[in-house]
């Protein structure tokens, strides 16, 4: 106190002394160097004496009384460089954003802080290079734009949303999706299609327990905290942003044979099974439809945003209106979505407080995609015969001699029975700040909002059509006449964080700095379905009108169902601490306590915390002998977190579930009760190095880590003897992930004329599974893949296939001992490499000159495998000759000593064999821009700001092997769930060019 | 102003953190569209009915077309035999069934050996639940009959499953069978591994099973509403009885359980064989039912033999054979003859179930046929009256035969009578195991390539799960695989 009271007194000495010396006034004005646009809020000081200062008003101008020997004034913003200006020219000063990363805001979503002051992992995405790109689900953008982020996008369905994972499953049977948080609110991670990632303002991925530890539970999976944008204070600003483009399916590397060879490989081959004599065989090779021509087409892409932003120094806004409209490449397929955004934020006094409103619509043409179904035209049109045509002579839809039972014409269903999907999405957030006046650097924060959603699946199936009479061949004869399904789910999640929060330097050097916080919170989730089929479509309307009542003649009775798809609740309790001494070393501490609904009443609550600390080593004196290093940062994090998402609602619980026996009610055992089901823990330590050199001309951030999950959410596989086909949720087995991540980005050249930037990042992640239930080393695992202690999560489990016998055509099979034999026996599984891509890499590369701007990225992705389940479908023997065949099969082998990979069709075809699993490595060029910024010069005339022109490029190349439209899957797309196979009807994703504009006036 | 929101706010914020605080009984949610323990006795039955819907499933009795699932007691059995051909449109589903050359990660096979268990867990679990409803007196007499059906249907699908999985049948034998379980714990799965019973302990196990049905039968009376037959009753278990004592060659007691059944449902005429098939009458089918599996608008045993897209069609030798007994064999609404299909072979269709219908599990007919075997077996010379009676409610000419002649009658009348019920594989297992397909690969218009299968062949017992071995080491794999 007495300490407190001699500087005080120091001060007063000073202040004093100063206003004896003789002054003089400086006035002036702030903008920013990139839009020209007036800062608010920037700090003045003269050089040298930091006790004089001030701040500029909503429309950057100043006024400083300043020592008469003052020579220049310093200006510091948040997101610029400081910067030095001779006390002559500060009329007009003009401040340039500040490229390096020490100051960069991290945005966690509860209080931002600066990159120097962060000590865990984290990547910020680059919203130029990403969010530019046309597509009906932002998330599918984010692929190769950080380190650690690994997507999948596996489909090229408008607004099909992609597989993200971040460092790794770190799950088997619970969630391994990340958790989405739009401005501070969680929101569901699906429905993408219905957000406008126009708005977006920020996107950072939160990646080790120490930056996850604050979503707690939630976060397990790591975090995507997307920020939307906020007005800003001065002129009304209006900005129109529009593409254009055309998009086109790649090529289909799974080569399908024609109309001469189909009818040759036919009657030669596969033992003629159609009875082809010779002279319907030389009438039919005059056909020759190629099916894709009929079933794809280019694809068209527009989208139009409006945004509106502007306020004073109290009230902010910003605004939008957004139009999407994707003509997919599939006929009758598309995405159209509308959106409309408002933020507004205020500030008065200690109070500030603000709401984001979104809402979203959006409508789809869908088919169905990722399965084998006989009815899916995404199979049909790959198993056509070349020798058909797509119409008969009448102009109706052909029946293939396939039987209706096994092919349907996939024109007609692609328009004639259509699906379709409309979503409304509205996301709210709001919150209060307020400065508690009485103890100083205490704020109040709450911040609440909702993410609701209400999505309307409709499908209709027209009476006549081949999908009808597939049905009646099915013996579901009521389904013969046509059919109209409906279902609708309403789902909303309710957020609400309260904290308190603390920050003050504690003491007057201000070398030690506390900011500590207090959050309560709580998370539910509710969801409603109600879906209905109705029978019998025979009047002329194409929805519910057009269906007889049923009665118990007619048969036309609807089914009806529901439920409640999601009902839980998580509530929080947690602490942060957070203390730095001379903006040097930094420790962070956060606890917290979850409980959730889900889980049994004894595993209900879980405790866990984590601890990191940062230092910046570029500060310490012996460091100043290395100039070339400007910044060095050294993070350690260590913490848990835990894991309650993916398993249900209710899955402690032994259920029965509802059917119907004889006309009456049934109920059946659905799921087996463990009353000890408990949280699945997860352990990250993480180790970073960031460093600048060069004056910040190099920058690089290295991470390693390693993390270990406990307790894994794993259904075991019950024996048939204890419950038939049921299987368990349990807390058992331990699965490790580690890895290093690398991001360097370099400025190349730097000048005011060309600038060249390479950013590149890289990360490698090895899953391992350290234990399994009951002591096993080896379960199966989805369709074709096994866990085995000590190999990598979703390894594959097949027998090897090494060739064909030329003296027998028989495959040739390596067993455990290493010998070849003919004899498939699964006993010679063994585990092999993983679905999961251990290597995965972006690079962007940036050039500008004046006016002109390329941008380039790539992805690479190796070291997985893919089951090719769609070639399965062309290649098995016992389908030869009764669809579309490969290519492949014409070099099937026919007599003794032919050297081949394709064995004798008189051969069972196994399925469970490397001969269908395929290297699922690529490289894409990803995205390609160049843009032109028509000189100001020229514009400012007109009253307008900037005029952006530009043309890019979407996947307008990949290298990859695989025999198949793209290489990628994802688990959206992937009947098993995990991403391992190409299971069938794949949704090619696309290339696309799109011509674009940017108006700001 | 700002005294006014400090006024408002230091009261906003205590309440919200209280409001937030206070709301762990959020987290005591409960499912609205699940019921966790079973309470009442209209539960329990609710229960027994969860327990008969296991018979509906694509493993058991439904056969969904073009999904190669099991539909392992319903058309498998025949098709797997020599009466069924797998034609060449069903993309070979049930190739290598048909061919049997499976292996023990064969998917149907799979499904065959859980799907009995499901049943039995749910059996097991009524019967570990009973015991209050049965201690009280307004709800025991219902509590009795729920058990006595539990009890049938835990036996019958144990006897099911050793159909498949034991290599043989003998009443004594030692091989190994199935596991026979009688216990429930839904909490601890893991905590009880069984081993494979005998075939004499499943046997055992069987009868004693059958008997307090029986027991439970008589103290709780037979299921009500039971017109459809759909519900198991006591005459239901003596036919149960019938068969197993008929797979043991138990002769005298398949003479003395067939009686019973057959005084209590005799077999009536050729008409009520044809509208045994018909889905008009299942609400009140002819006497000649004893058990069905109902459809409820998703059964479909013989599915997909609707002449325009088959899986299955009825092997040409076969066809032959009936053509020449004609009566009410031949009756459209039973079989279809010369339906064209692929390079238009013109193909013989089993016609018993053409659209949604129920699967028939117990037919007198087929207790007749047991009865007339176990009556020559057991030298009893009133064989041929059984035999004869059959033939005259099916409007097929009588004869009078005896000795090795009457028994070849009886495996043929079997194979007529009982066409697409799923019993022809299971014969040739019990008799000879020998198949010899005439018609084979495409130029026989059929899908399996493999016309002959030995009596050394380790397919005619199925293998026992992969993935089951995997989880319980216990369980012996059977010999060749």
């Amino acid at each position: 106190m007495k300490k407190i009271l001699q500087t005080y007194l120091l001060l007063c000495f000073f202040m004093v002394s100063i206003v004896f010396a003789q002054d003089k006034t400086v006035k002036g004005k702030v903008t920013s160097a990139t839009d020209g646009l007036p800062l608010p809020g920037v700090s003045v000081t003269v050089k040298g004496d930091k006790s004089k200062g001030t701040q500029t008003d909503a429309d950057g101008n100043f006024r400083l009384v300043v020592p008469a020997n003052a020579k220049s004034l310093v200006f510091g913003y948040i997101g610029y460089s400081s910067k030095e200006v001779p006390i002559s020219a500060v009329n007009n000063v003009k401040l340039e954003e500040d490229q390096k990363a020490l100051s960069e805001v991290v945005v966690t979503g509860y209080a931002p802080k600066t990159k120097r002051e962060y000590s865990g992992a984290v990547s910020t995405v680059s919203i130029e290079s990403s969010m530019s790109q046309a597509n009906g689900s932002f998330d599918q953008l984010l692929q190769g734009q950080a380190a650690g982020l690994n997507v999948k996008t596996g489909s090229g369905q408008p607004g099909r949303s992609a597989d993200v994972v971040i460092r790794g499953r770190g799950s088997i049977n619970g969630s391994v999706s990340p958790l989405y948080i739009l401005d501070g609110v969680q929101i569901s991670a699906a429905d993408f299609s219905t957000i406008n990632q126009n708005d977006f303002e920020s996107v950072t991925i939160l990646k080790d327990a120490a930056s996850t530890a604050i979503y707690g539970s939630r976060g397990a999976n790591g975090v995507i905290v997307v920020t939307t944008k906020k007005g800003k204070a001065g002129d009304l600003r209006l900005n129109y942003d529009m593409q254009v483009g055309k998009s086109r399916l790649p090529e289909n590397k799974l080569k399908l044979m024609n109309s001469a060879e189909e009818l040759d490989f036919e009657v030669n081959l596969a033992g003629n099974p159609n009875g082809w004599t010779p002279a319907e065989v030389a009438e039919l090779k005059k056909i020759d439809t190629k099916w894709g021509d009929y079933v794809f087409q280019d694809g068209l892409t527009q989208s139009h945003q409006l945004s509106a932003s502007g306020g004073n120094d109290k009230t902010t806004f910003y605004s939008s209106l957004g139009y999407y409209d994707e003509k997919g490449v599939v006929i009758e397929t598309g995405l159209k979505k509308y959106n409309i955004r408002l933020n507004v934020a205020h500030k008065e006094k200690n109070v500030s407080i603000g709401t984001n409103i979104a809402a979203g619509y959006s409508d789809f043409v869908y088919t169905a995609e990722g399965n084998q179904g006989v009815g899916s035209p995404l199979n049909n049109v790959l198993w056509a015969y070349p020798y058909e045509t797509p119409y008969t002579a009448s102009g109706a839809y052909t029946k293939s001699i396939q039987g209706v039972a096994f092919w349907t014409n996939p024109i007609e269903e692609l328009k004639e029975n259509k699906r379709s999907n409309s979503q409304i999405k509205g996301d709210v957030s709001t919150y209060l700040l307020y400065k508690i006046p009485f103890i100083k650097g205490l704020t109040y924060k709450i911040n609440a909002g909702i993410d609701f959603s209400q999505l309307e699946d409709f499908t209709i199936i027209n009476n006549g059509t081949q999908s009808t009479l597939q049905s009646i061949a099915y013996g579901s004869t009521f389904r013969g006449q046509g059919e109209v399904d409906r279902g609708s789910v309403r789902n909303y999640i309710f957020t609400a964080t309260n904290s308190l929060n603390y920050s003050s330097f504690l003491d007057v050097k201000k070398e030690h700095k506390l900011n500590a916080a207090l959050a309560t919170e709580v998370v539910r989730a509710k969801a409603r379905s109600f879906n209905y089929a109705g029978y019998g479509l025979l009047l002329p309307f194409k929805n519910e009108a057009g269906l007889v009542a049923g009665t118990a003649t007619n048969g036309y009775i609807p089914v009806v169902g529901g439920g409640f798809p999601n009902d839980n609740a998580i509530s929080s309790f947690f602490g942060t601490a957070d203390y730095s001494f001379k903006n040097r070393y930094f420790l962070s501490l956060v606890g917290r306590r979850d409980g959730s609904s889900r889980l049994s009443e004894q595993g209900r609550f879980i405790n866990y915390g984590s601890i990191s600390g940062g230092w910046v080593i570029s500060d310490e004196e012996f460091m100043k002998a290395i100039p070339t290093i400007n910044f060095m940062k050294l993070r350690v994090g260590y913490g848990a977190s835990g894991n309650q998402d993916g398993i249900g609602n209710f899955p402690y619980l032994q259920q029965y579930s509802r059917d119907t026996y004889a006309g009456q009610g049934s109920l059946q055992i659905s799921r087996l009760g463990n009353n000890q089901l408990t949280w699945e823990k997860k352990k990250t330590i993480n180790i970073g190095l960031d460093a600048e050199l060069f004056d910040s001309r190099i920058t690089a951030t290295l991470d390693y880590y390693n993390s270990l999950t406990d307790g894994l959410f794993f259904s075991k596989y019950v024996p048939a003897t204890s419950g038939g086909n049921g299987n368990i949720l349990s807390n058992v087995g331990k699965l490790e992930n580690k890895g290093i991540e690398a991001t360097v980005g370099l400025r190349v050249i730097d000048n005011d004329k060309f600038k060249f930037n390479l950013n590149a990042n890289y990360a490698y992640n090895l899953s391992n599974v350290k234990s399994l239930p009951d002591n096993q080393d080896l379960q199966l695992f989805n369709d074709f893949q096994v866990l085995k202690v000590g190999a990598p999560l979703n390894s594959f489990y097949l027998v090897p296939f090494v060739g064909v016998d030329p003296a027998t055509g028989k495959s040739q099979y390596r067993a455990l001992d290493g010998s070849v034999t003919t004899t498939y026996d699964p006993k010679n599984n063994r585990v092999l490499g993983s679905s999961d891509a251990p290597h995965n890499a972006g690079l962007n590369a940036n050039f500008s000159y004046k006016g002109l701007e390329l941008s380039v990225l790539g992805v690479y992705s190796f070291g997985n495998y893919v089951y090719n389940n769609a070639r399965t479908n062309v290649e098995r023997s016992d389908f030869a000759g009764y669809l579309g065949f490969s290519r492949n099969a014409l070099n099937a082998w026919t007599t003794p000593g032919q050297i081949t990979d394709f064995p004798s069709l008189s051969e069972t075809t196994q399925l469970r064999t490397t001969r269908f699993l395929e290297k699922g490595d690529f490289f894409r060029l990803r995205n390609v821009q160049l843009a032109y910024s028509i000189p100001k010069a020229l514009i400012s005339k007109i009253n307008v700001q900037e005029v952006r022109l530009f043309i890019q490029g979407q996947n307008l190349y990949t290298a990859s092997d695989f025999q198949g439209w793209d290489p990628e899957v994802s688990s959206i797309t992937d009947s098993s769930g995990a991403g391992a196979s190409v299971s069938g009807a794949q949704y090619p994703s696309i290339k696309r060019v799109t011509f674009g504009l940017n108006l700001t006036f | 102003m700002n005294n006014k929101i400090k006024y408002l706010i230091i009261p906003a914020v205590l309440l919200g953190m209280f409001i937030i605080v206070s709301c762990e009984k959020r987290l005591n949610i409960q499912p609205q569209t699940q019921l966790t323990e079973i309470k009442t006795i209209s539960d329990l039955n609710s229960a027994l009915n969860g327990c008969y819907n296991g018979f509906k499933s694509s493993s058991y009795y439904n056969n969904v077309a073009a999904s190669g699932s099991a539909s392992a007691w319903s058309a498998l059995p025949d098709l797997m035999g020599d009466d069924f051909i797998e034609v060449t449109e069903s993309l070979g589903n049930w190739k290598e069934l048909s061919e049997m050359t499976y292996n023990s990660d064969n998917g149907a096979i799979l499904g065959a050996f859980r799907q009995p268990y499901e049943i039995i867990s749910r059996a097991n679990n009524i019967l570990q639940s009973v015991q209050r409803f049965e201690d009280d007196p307004a709800t025991a007499q219902q509590a009795f009959r729920i058990k006595a059906q539990a009890l049938a249907i835990r036996a019958h699908a144990h006897f099911d499953l050793m159909r498949y999985f034991a290599p043989d049948f003998g009443r004594n034998s030692s091989s190994l069978a199935v596991p026979y379980v009688k216990t429930f714990n839904a909490l601890d799965p893991f905590g009880d591994l069984p081993a494979r019973n005998t075939v004499k302990e499943v046997y055992d196990n069987i009868y004693n099973d059958l008997s307090s049905s029986l027991v439970e039968f008589r103290k709780g009376g037979n299921p009500t509403a039971n017109t459809a037959k759909n519900y198991i009753d006591s005459v239901t278990v003596y036919a149960m009885r019938t068969r197993v004592n008929y797979y043991a060659s138990q002769w005298p007691a398949v003479i003395s359980d067939a009686n019973i059944v057959l005084s209590l449902r005799p077999v009536s005429n050729a008409a009520d064989y044809v509208a045994t098939f018909s889905t008009a009458g299942e609400a009140n089918p002819p006497s000649g039912v004893i058990w069905a599996i109902p459809s409820d608008g998703s059964l479909k045993p013989g599915l997909a033999t609707n002449g325009t897209a088959v899986n299955y069609r009825v092997a040409t030798p076969l066809s032959t054979i009936i053509q020449g007994l004609g009566g009410a064999y031949v009756d459209p609404s039973i079989i279809k003859f010369n339906v064209a299909g692929n390079a238009g072979f013109g193909r013989t269709i089993c016609y018993k179930y053409p659209r949604v219908a129920s699967f028939k599990v117990f037919r007198s007919g087929e207790i007749l046929l047991m009865r007339a075997e176990a009556k020559e077996k057991a030298s009893d010379v009133t064989a041929i009256d059984d035999v004869n009676l059959l033939r005259t409610n099916r409007g097929v000419p009588t004869s009078t035969q005896s000795g090795a002649a009457l028994l070849d009658a009886i495996s043929i009348l079997r194979r007529v009578e009982l066409i697409g019920e799923g019993h022809r594989w299971f014969d040739i297992k019990r008799t000879t195991k020998t198949i010899n397909r005439t018609e084979c690969g495409a130029s026989g218009f059929s899908g399996s390539t493999n016309c002959t299968v030995a009596p050394t062949s380790r397919s005619w017992t199925f293998p026992i799960p992969f993935n089951e071995i995997t989880v319980n080491p216990k369980l012996v794999q059977n010999a060749g695989y």
